[in-house]
């Protein structure tokens, strides 16, 4: 049997729990620092949990009390027994929440974002669904990413798909497909031509590869881009989402948290219909289903989780 | 099949001899046992031992467990830490030094195993906590030693260990599969026989005894449950090499399937957060073999 070999990248600061800023200490503003106490920490946490499902661990309460201080900061709030109240309990709630999900996303969207989850999609998954496909005598698979933004996400599952081309060429075609509610967005993506800090966490070789520099911007190599095919959709639309079945993969991390629990519940069970038999899920890397949908099987790999379809 | 069984039940005592439970970590244990304990006696242990003091100083000051302010006495680590994860980490610290000195197989990576061993009973513990199960720290203290006849067989059985090893390569088969093809007796039971004459509580005997196979446990079978799926857990999560499974399903898992059982409501439990919460604890078991270690 074809042995792939194993994609191992380099992780940035220690273990699963790679955040841009997770061990930094909360910085002081202004003339007094905020200290966020570990009761209030676990109140927001639970709140955050139960509003988006997405988990913030202890070790990562530093990550969180930044973030917040941001927020508390901007609104001109007195700390973080303040803000808890605020966001549970002020008109512009809503909107807040929204501004807190923004904040604690930030900086989600770059290529190799999580790389335990690439290094499960690279090692396990893809090559899993390439050989069921193969042996079930199919022609193409399909890979979609659907909240692409501006394109980083769809283009790194292309390289790795690109680097086992071995494993599918000749046999199959890959299609890959991203998704973004934003056309300009989308346009962005369709450029291909990212700054600095979104190619940061790219392997050098894959950055020698395929990657072209000119001047303050790196420019994807058409190679990997033409494997991309960008369409609008909006997840909520249940008409659009209709449009995207038979999908073997289906990235959504990080998009899930900005629905409430009714919509997410519609989206998710969508994202199920729409994914073929066998096929995977990945939701953000600390984002949870629970009390969402129980349709599929979660599958643990190495540092990360996935959703199947049995 | 080769007979390595009474080769083992032969040499037990003289290993005994040798590697026991450490004193401090029995001491400890029997104090937070019996509820009476209080953090004066506890500390007061704990300081007789300058080394293992220091080095719980250093742990708890670490930025895992991110205290801004410097925990520099016993007491302090125990109000600020809790007395269960001072007494994991006092009991894991004592074990490791008992049998950090035991001659090694080379091809054996011995701090991988205590990362393995001391990851496997961490999460042990935040899965009891998250079933609301109670075991006094004996799910620790389990998961710490489920692994312990591989270090008997690494030390005493060195040309069998070694087939173990070669096989498990040749084969790309897992440790248990390649010893329970070659010999009489795994690595589960050989760590319980010594345990046996050990003075630890008895579900941690059934616990390492079963550790690979939870159904046959007769007693003690929810801890002996944890136990399988901890190690699980930590092979997928940790950062094992040899042999490392490709993927784990909870819900797969015979310990799962045999918990749910006595537990129906587990059908709602939140693997996700679970899953969230044990990866802090792998860390940790990281960091205090690192520390450990460098002194």
């Amino acid at each position: 049997m074809f042995q792939a070999s194993k994609f191992k990248f380099k992780m940035k600061k220690g273990g699963a729990s790679s955040s841009d800023d997770g061990a930094n200490k909360a910085k002081p503003f202004g003339k007094e620092k905020l200290v966020l106490d570990d009761k209030k920490f676990r109140e927001i946490r639970d709140y955050i949990y139960d509003k988006s499902g997405m988990y913030f661990n202890d070790s990562k309460k530093y990550l969180l009390e930044n973030r917040l201080v941001k927020r508390v900061e901007s609104l001109s709030l007195n700390g973080f027994d303040e803000y808890f109240y605020y966001i549970r309990y002020d008109q512009k709630k809503e909107k807040e929440l929204i501004e807190l999900f923004n904040a604690i996303t930030i900086n989600e969207t770059s290529f190799f974002r999580n790389e335990p989850q690439i290094e499960a999609y690279s090692n396990e998954v893809l090559p899993e669904i390439i050989r069921n496909a193969k042996a079930e005598g199919r022609k193409e698979i399909t890979i979609w990413s659907a909240a692409s933004s501006s394109g980083e996400e769809p283009y790194t599952l292309a390289i790795m798909v690109h680097e086992i081309q071995r494993m599918w060429k000749g046999a199959l075609t890959v299609k890959i497909v991203g998704s973004d509610i934003s056309t300009d967005i989308i346009d962005q993506a369709k450029e291909g031509a990212y700054n600095e800090y979104s190619v940061r966490n790219i392997p050098p070789e894959f950055m020698k590869k395929y990657f072209e520099n000119a001047g303050q911007k790196y420019v994807l190599s058409d190679l990997i881009k033409n494997y991309v095919e960008f369409v609008h959709i909006n997840l909520i639309d249940m008409n659009e989402m209709s449009k995207m079945k038979g999908a073997d993969i289906i990235f959504c991390r990080n998009v899930l948290i900005y629905f409430d629990t009714a919509s997410k519940t519609k989206v998710v069970s969508k994202l199920y219909d729409n994914l073929n038999r066998g096929g995977y899920l990945f939701i953000g890397h600390s984002e949870s289903l629970h009390g969402i949908s129980k349709a599929f099987r979660l599958v643990h790999f190495n540092k990360s989780i996935a959703y199947k379809k049995e | 099949m080769i007979s390595l069984r009474s080769l083992v039940e032969s040499k037990i005592p003289e290993i005994q001899n040798l590697a026991t439970l450490p004193a401090i970590a029995t001491e400890i244990m029997s104090l937070t046992e019996s509820d009476r304990s209080s953090m004066k006696e506890i500390s007061k242990i704990i300081e007789k031992d300058m080394t293992i003091a220091s080095k719980i100083l250093k742990i708890s000051n670490s930025p895992l467990y991110g205290y801004q302010r410097k925990i520099d006495t016993i007491q302090k680590a125990l109000v600020l830490l809790g007395i269960k994860e001072v007494y994991n980490i006092v009991v894991g610290i004592s074990v490791y030094s008992t049998f950090v000195n035991l001659k090694n197989n080379s091809d054996f990576d011995r701090d991988a195993f205590w990362e393995h061993s001391s990851g496997c009973g961490r999460i042990a513990k935040v899965f009891a906590e998250g079933l609301g199960l109670k075991f006094d720290g004996s799910e620790f203290l389990s998961g710490l030693l489920h692994d312990m006849g591989k270090l008997i067989l690494d030390q005493y059985f060195q040309r069998e260990f070694s087939q173990i090893l070669h096989k498990m390569k040749e084969d790309d088969i897992s440790f248990f599969e390649a010893e329970s093809e070659l010999f009489d007796i795994n690595h589960a039971e050989v760590g319980a026989l010594l345990l046996e004459r050990w003075n630890v509580p008895e579900n941690v005997i059934y616990a390492v005894r079963y550790h690979h196979s939870p159904e046959l446990a007769k007693n003690y079978r929810e801890m002996t449950c944890i136990i399988h799926i901890a190690n699980e857990l930590d092979k997928i999560w940790g950062d094992v090499e040899l042999n490392k499974p490709h993927s784990f399903s909870l819900t797969e898992n015979t310990g799962w399937k045999i918990l749910k059982e006595s537990y129906p409501s587990l059908e709602n439990f939140d693997i996700e957060k679970f899953t969230y919460e044990l990866t802090q604890e792998i860390t940790k078991a990281k960091e205090i073999i690192t520390i450990n270690k460098n002194g």
